[in-house]
């Protein structure tokens, strides 16, 4: 769908930006020491940091990926909410504390506290930077999509701007300005979605007159290799002769044959949906493929299906879960790997585990969990009111499930269009920062200071910080431009199974384990990550999107490697520990470092 | 010579087959961590519970429940309520060091 860019959402976006500079120059002036730098003197309170935890881990793919897979397949993306939601429980009763105990400015502190290993640090440091830039290709990927139709820039104008106002706030205030800007935009978040459901639910459902059954894209690539985009026949515009895809997505019939249902209460919203038709629409599996003398024209088709709702209020409507409701054991594996990976991940993902060193004590850091639990969980039921409001509502684009929750928010007007999307790519300034960061600690704390042994004083160490933090930062615009086409939920989902499968089975083991052995901590985070790594890598979906083979030449049994590779992390490290332990006891004992 | 080594070097490290918290600064961390775990597996069960239905017996999450609204709505929501309701519990079971309260 072409999108014009208004006025307003220009405004809008320029003051959320010039507030979030506005900030990070202020604070910049404050902060001058490493521990400043890395971990914001450990001076935020708990309840900044739990709504900035909430700023740091609803990224792109939590606010864009899970409301666009509601409003296309309806409960499944629900799924990722619970998973993302349940990985809490392991930060909270297992992590937290302990963490904080033992660890300063990364969690490569705590896991080497009792080994003082080079091995450790460098294992730690290296799984630290992969998952960040893992994560990182998302973050700048949604980026891209999100600024096209907001302000009419290219992809490439969108990554650029993104990276360039993130490594302005990393550079001149490190932690403390990005754990403002998380807390701002946490904050503005969960408030504005909260505000846009409570419109979805006084709005309630209305029946809408039949309208297009069919819709078709064709793209045309020219011998030279340009190509140009038709809209049912005619070329895509707004102009004389032109067209454009229509929003799609309806209610048809509704319980008692009534046209509107007026304000629903949030528990009646379901009840009605369950018995109400809803209009989907659905990509064709093939797609037509043509050569004529002007070039190849691809044509996809969408057409609408009919759909009752009592279908989509239950898992298995979409091509990623559908094998729920087959007999087929491999789509179930794949099913409990994915909610397994995304359980043990949280936990495990750099970038929130540095944020328990920035506050005070352990106290904090369990109070700031819980209210991190509080907005996180609130935000994710809202997701299901905010993917149902925009399967419903017309407001869809059949192309572009990412667009989702800001063309929700356009059926309510400019100005919420326009606020919506600014707050999403805050979403994308307030992740991105904070895993930029994570990196730069790995690569300044643990490699240069710890690893490779360099004398840095305080003032080197946050000069060599920023200068990561500005290398980080471009790599991530390179990626971000070389893997636009990329799907943003399986390169989250690949970070999520790499953290779980690298650093989860190290860090419980340490903490629980004192037959644990720096041996054992480092093999069992080299072949967590390997393993992972290498499994996604010849997965069905890396063969089709990546090298653009046949799926179905796959190495990999099913796509999601945790419920193999974190077991086999866990077994490598109990196995190698057992084999090593002699050695490590003639070490001295471990001590508890910290308070 | 492998497996010897493993099977006496698995004699020799105590505690292997007990998961407890091997370096707490003091008893309060002991305490927490101890109540932590228990929470822990408790909404391991709920949450292995929920992935269970959903792989064996997919047709049960479609039955209506309370209010007209299903069980995949419901579990889904009561796993995300149960969170923050252990969470909270957490909260006021745990302890804190004296230090920890008036040093810092």
């Amino acid at each position: 769908m072409i999108y014009q860019a208004s006025w307003t959402a220009i405004l809008v976006f320029g003051t959320f930006v010039a507030v979030v500079l506005g900030i990070s120059f202020y604070l910049g002036s404050k902060a001058k020491s490493s521990h400043g730098y890395y971990a914001a003197h450990g001076q935020i309170h708990w309840f900044v940091n739990g709504i900035a935890f909430a700023g740091d881990y609803l990224s792109a793919a939590s606010f864009l990926g899970i409301c666009g897979m509601i409003a296309f397949y309806g409960y499944d993306g629900f799924l990722y909410s619970i998973g993302y939601l349940a990985g809490w429980i392991v930060a909270l009763f297992v992590i937290a504390e302990p963490l904080k105990r033992m660890g300063k400015f990364t969690f490569a502190d705590a896991l080497d506290a009792q080994f003082h290993s080079r091995g450790v640090k460098l294992a730690a440091a290296i799984s630290t930077l992969v998952v960040s830039l893992f994560y990182l290709i998302p973050q700048m990927v949604g980026a891209g999509a999100l600024v096209k139709p907001l302000l009419g820039f290219s992809h490439l104008t969108g990554v650029l701007l993104v990276g360039v106002v993130v490594i302005t706030i990393v550079v001149t205030a490190g932690m403390v300005s990005t754990t403002w800007v998380q807390f701002i935009k946490g904050s503005l978040l969960v408030f504005f979605c909260a505000i846009l459901t409570v419109m979805i639910l006084q709005r309630g459902f209305t029946v809408a007159p039949e309208d297009l059954q069919e819709q078709r894209v064709t793209v045309l690539t020219a011998p030279d290799g340009a190509k140009k985009t038709f809209v049912n026949g005619v070329p895509q515009g707004r102009g004389p002769g032109e067209g454009d895809l229509q929003p799609v997505g309806h209610i048809r019939r509704l319980p008692g044959d009534v046209t509107s249902t007026g304000p629903l209460g949030p528990f009646e919203y379901f009840s009605v949906l369950e018995k109400s038709q809803v209009e989907v629409w659905r990509q064709e599996p093939k797609k037509l493929t043509e050569k004529t003398e002007a070039g190849t024209a691809v044509t996809t088709v969408y057409r609408a299906q009919l759909k009752p709702g009592s279908d989509l209020l239950v898992p298995g409507a979409s091509p990623t879960f559908k094998g729920l409701r087959s007999g087929d054991w491999k789509a179930k594996i794949d099913f409990v790997s994915l909610m397994l990976a995304l359980f043990a991940g949280t936990a495990s993902l750099p970038h929130i585990l540095i944020r328990y060193y920035t506050v005070k004590d352990q106290a904090s850091a369990r109070k700031s969990t819980v209210v991190g639990i509080a907005s996180i969980g609130f935000f994710y039921v809202l997701t299901l009111y905010l993917g149902f409001g925009a399967m419903t509502s017309g407001a869809l684009d059949v192309t572009n499930s990412n667009m989702a929750a800001p063309l929700l928010a356009r059926t309510f007007g400019e100005l919420a269009f326009a606020v919506i999307s600014a707050i999403a790519f805050t979403t994308v300034l307030g992740t991105v920062s904070g895993l930029i960061l994570a990196a730069s600690g790995a690569v300044v704390h643990d490699i240069l200071a710890n690893f490779c042994k360099i004398e840095l004083h305080d003032g080197a160490k946050v000069t060599a910080g920023k200068l990561v933090a500005v290398v980080v930062g471009v790599l991530a615009m390179i990626l971000g431009v070389a893997f636009e086409k990329m799907n943003v939920t399986f390169l989250v989902g690949w970070a999520f199974n790499i953290a779980a499968s690298a650093n989860l089975p190290a860090l419980v083991m340490v903490l629980f384990w004192k037959g644990t052995t720096k041996t054992g901590v480092t093999l069992s985070i080299i072949v967590g990550m390997l393993s992972s790594l290498t499994w996604v890598l010849l997965s069905k979906e890396a063969y089709q999107h990546v090298y653009g083979l046949n799926p179905a030449d796959a190495l990999a049994p099913f796509s999601q490697p945790g419920i193999v590779t974190i077991p086999l992390a866990f077994v490598v490290l109990v196995v190698v520990s057992l084999l090593t332990s002699k050695k490590a006891s003639s070490e001295p004992e471990p001590v508890a470092v910290g308070t | 010579m492998f497996i010897w080594l493993l099977k006496k070097n698995l004699r020799e490290a105590r505690g292997w087959c007990k998961l407890w918290p091997m370096s707490p600064s003091s008893l309060s961390s002991q305490r927490n961590a101890r109540w932590g775990l228990r929470l822990f597996f408790l909404y391991l069960f709920l949450y292995a519970g929920f992935i269970g239905v959903n792989a064996l017996d997919p047709e049960a999450m479609s039955h209506p429940w309370w209010g007209g609204v299903n069980v995949a709505i419901w579990s889904g929501m009561g796993l995300i309520a149960a969170a923050f309701g252990l969470a909270v519990l957490y909260l006021y079971h745990a302890e804190d060091d004296h230090h920890e309260k008036s040093g810092s």
